[in-house]
C-alpha cells in the first residue's frame, strides 16, 4: 500500500469532496442509481454486454458470425440505448465527463504530464 | 448537507474544484518521486542509444505498417525493444515510473472514493475525442 502525505490525502479528498457537490456529479449518480433500481434495465444490459463478448471471443477464434446474430445484437444494443433511463444516464455521463476533464486539465497543467496517464489503472 | 455550496452559482461551484486540482497538482508536483520520474523522463529522451534504437524501432513499425518484410521486422523490433529495456538509464525510468504510478493511483483512489465515481477513468478523453 503507497503511503502518501497527510497534506496530499487531503487535498485528494479535498478535490474528491468539490467534485462529488458539482451538479453534474450528483446528476450521473441519481441517473446511475435510478437505471440500477430498474430490474428490466439492468437485465438487458447484462445480456448486451455477454452477447458481445461472446460475438467478439468468436470472432477473434477464426468464426464467422451469420448476419442474422449481428442484426440480432444491433437490434439489442438499439433497444437497451434507446431507454429512457439509459439515455439519461448517458447524458448525464456526457456532463460528467466534461468536468472531470475540465478537472484533470488543472491538474494536468500543474504537473506538466498528463495526470490521466499516471493515474490510470492497469487492465 | 452543506447549505453553502448548494447556494452556490453552479460556475462558482466548479470553480472550487478546479482550485482543489490546482493546489492538488502543485502538491504531486513537489513529491520526491514525481521529481525522480521527470528527471529519469528528461535522461531517457536525451539518451544517444536510446534516440538511435528508438529510430530504429520506428522504421520497423512503418515497414510493418506497409506490409513490408513483415515477419523479419516483427523480429527485429521485439529485439530492440529488449535491448532498449536492458539499458540502465531505461531501467532507471521505469522505475521511477511506477513508483509515481503507485502515487497517483493512490491519489485518484481517494478522489474517487469521495467523488463516489472513478475519477481518472472518466476524465480519460477518447482517441476519437
Amino acid at each position: 500500500m503507497t503511503k502518501l502525505s497527510t497534506e496530499i490525502e487531503q487535498a485528494a479528498r479535498a478535490l474528491g469532496q468539490a467534485l462529488r457537490a458539482q451538479p453534474s456529479t450528483q446528476a450521473y449518480l441519481e441517473a446511475a442509481q435510478r437505471l440500477e433500481a430498474n430490474p428490466d434495465v439492468c437485465n438487458l444490459e447484462k445480456t448486451l454486454y455477454a452477447t458481445y463478448d461472446a460475438l467478439i471471443a468468436r470472432q477473434q477464434a477464426g468464426e464467422s458470425i451469420p448476419q442474422s446474430e449481428i442484426q440480432a445484437f444491433y437490434e439489442l444494443r438499439d433497444r437497451f440505448f434507446g431507454h429512457p433511463l439509459v439515455q439519461e444516464r448517458e447524458q448525464a455521463l456526457h456532463d460528467l465527463k466534461e468536468l472531470f476533464q475540465e478537472t484533470v486539465a488543472r491538474l494536468t497543467a500543474s504537473l506538466g504530464v498528463d495526470y490521466t496517464q499516471l493515474a490510470q489503472k492497469e487492465e | 448537507m452543506n447549505v453553502q455550496s448548494a447556494s452556490k452559482p453552479a460556475q462558482v461551484r466548479s470553480a472550487d474544484a478546479f482550485q482543489a486540482a490546482r493546489a492538488l497538482g502543485d502538491l504531486l508536483a513537489q513529491t520526491p518521486e514525481y521529481r525522480a520520474f521527470i528527471a529519469a523522463f528528461q535522461a531517457v529522451n536525451n539518451d544517444p542509444t536510446v534516440r538511435q534504437l528508438a529510430s530504429r524501432m520506428r522504421a520497423c513499425q512503418t515497414a510493418i505498417e506497409v506490409g513490408r518484410n513483415v515477419g523479419q521486422n516483427i523480429a527485429e523490433l521485439e529485439r530492440l525493444e529488449a535491448e532498449l529495456e536492458s539499458i540502465p538509464v531505461v531501467q532507471a525510468y521505469r522505475r521511477a515510473e511506477e513508483a509515481t504510478r503507485a502515487i497517483f493511483r493512490a491519489v485518484d483512489d481517494i478522489i474517487s472514493r469521495e467523488a463516489g465515481v472513478d475519477f481518472a477513468a472518466h476524465a480519460k478523453r477518447s482517441c476519437c475525442g
